[in-house]
């Protein structure tokens, strides 16, 4: 049995669609998520985090649009080429943010590294 | 001893086991029908429930004293006093637990290897094939049978109706109308969303899946029974079989599907500690304390559920706070007040 889960805080300031998203592709980043492999539907979604659907579907529609999952046979599922360029602006923001805040070379880099293992 | 003292005794027993149990039956995060943090429940809820045993214990054998030196009245005392001892031990429980988590995070399940389970049509495709099975073979037959059709035995006699198509099929049209309804049920049940506790998330959503597939193969099986206990009278009708054989094939069917029926509910009932129970939403929106009234009586005007499933004891009781279920009371209140006045 896979069991995995996705827990969204009502009380952070992130929205919930975001918070939604982001734990899909930390699970595919993590290879939890395949590609090929569905996601549940939006009703069904909505129904077990008790939220809006249209919040669901916004999570949804953000991860179709960054290129992380597609739509087949009426079903959102992960995407088998993702090809995703953002990260490096992303990466840019969070480094320069993290030397703004102080952080050392070697404290960023080993953080990286402790991510990718 | 006479029966009234077996089965006054009898009573007694289930009562005393089904209140022992209690604690085991209810979910992590419930305690005597109060809400509890699983830690509580582990080590100072331990406690409290020892003493809920001994209490229970100790009236039973009050009771058992009174009813044999006084009356059978000691009965109801005894029924009043375990309801008021579990309402006692609740409190205590409320008053003890300390305070609880304020539930921010919701989950979700995503099931990679979802397999939405077919079982459960097998069943409908067996209730339905014995009514084609049914209609092909009455079209076979329609010709040789009499242009009188016994359709009904009564103690002035049998009544017989000319031989028209409706009146050949009426049973099987009954059949169909009532299969067609629990085909939907069944359809319904099994396409309803999952619910998920947010203190344990896959195990409740595994436990709704599972109660969702169970719902659905009884209902099939009701269904098979149905078309069975049909075909008998449309073949009685068609007089194929005798009155004697219908009354033998009908006690027998009968006796199947409550047999059938006992058992499923039982392996539900026994396994709903874990599986019915454990969709119970900890959510302080629908299933706070403030709802349950002494941990028995649930009202609460919010929660689009009619039946919820109690939290002492197994079973489902009504939400007080929804319109309907003060209709439903009514409903069965003026059906007992009607029976009397008739049966008088």
């Amino acid at each position: 049995m896979t069991n995995i889960t996705i827990r969204i805080d009502l009380n952070s300031k992130k929205q919930i669609y975001e918070q939604i998203a982001n734990q899909i592709i930390e699970l595919i980043a993590k290879g939890v998520l395949n590609p090929g492999d569905p996601l549940p539907s939006v009703r069904e979604m909505a129904a077990m985090l008790s939220v809006n659907m249209l919040t669901v579907e916004k999570a949804y529609k953000y991860l179709e649009g960054e290129g992380f999952v597609t739509v087949y046979k009426k079903r959102f599922v992960v995407k088998t080429d993702i090809r995703d360029e953002k990260w490096k602006e992303l990466m840019k923001e969070a480094v320069y943010r993290a030397l703004a805040g102080g952080a050392k070379r070697d404290e960023i880099l080993f953080f990286i590294s402790a991510l990718l293992r | 001893m006479t029966l009234l003292d077996i089965i006054i005794y009898v009573e007694f027993t289930f009562l005393f086991i089904n209140l022992f149990l209690l604690p085991n039956l209810q979910p992590p995060d419930i305690l005597l029908g109060a809400r509890v943090t699983t830690e509580f429940k582990k080590n100072k809820g331990k406690d409290i429930v020892n003493k809920y045993r001994l209490s229970l214990i100790g009236l039973t054998l009050l009771s058992l004293l009174l009813y044999y030196f006084v009356s059978f009245i000691s009965v109801f005392i005894y029924v009043i006093l375990l309801l008021l001892n579990v309402v006692y031990w609740r409190r205590i429980v409320i008053r003890r637990r300390g305070s609880l988590p304020v539930a921010s995070s919701r989950y979700a399940v995503i099931d990679t290897k979802k397999k939405e389970s077919r079982k459960w049509i097998i069943t409908f495709i067996v209730a339905w094939g014995i009514l084609i099975f049914t209609l092909v073979f009455g079209s076979l037959v329609y010709s040789s049978a009499p242009k009188l059709l016994p359709t009904h035995v009564g103690p002035t006699g049998t009544t017989f109706l000319v031989k028209t198509p409706l009146n050949f099929y009426k049973v099987e049209i009954i059949n169909t109308v009532v299969l067609g309804l629990l085909t939907v049920l069944g359809v319904f049940i099994t396409r309803t969303t999952n619910v998920i506790n947010p203190a344990y998330p896959d195990r409740s959503y595994y436990a709704f899946l599972k109660f969702k597939e169970e719902v659905g193969i009884i209902a099939g099986i009701v269904g098979v029974f149905m078309s069975s206990l049909y075909t008998t009278i449309s073949l009685f009708i068609w007089t194929i079989i005798n009155l004697s054989e219908l009354e033998v094939f009908i006690i027998f069917l009968i006796s199947m599907l409550f047999t059938v029926i006992i058992v499923y509910v039982l392996r539900i009932g026994i396994e709903g500690a874990r599986y019915l129970r454990d969709v119970i939403a900890n959510d302080n929106l629908l299933n706070d304390d403030k709802y349950w009234k002494g941990g028995i009586i649930y009202v609460n005007p919010k929660d689009p559920r009619i039946w919820v499933p109690k939290r002492n004891g197994l079973g489902y009781t009504l939400n007080f706070g929804h319109g309907i279920s003060i209709l439903i009371i009514l409903a069965v209140v003026f059906a007992v007040i009607t029976t009397i006045i008739l049966v008088r």
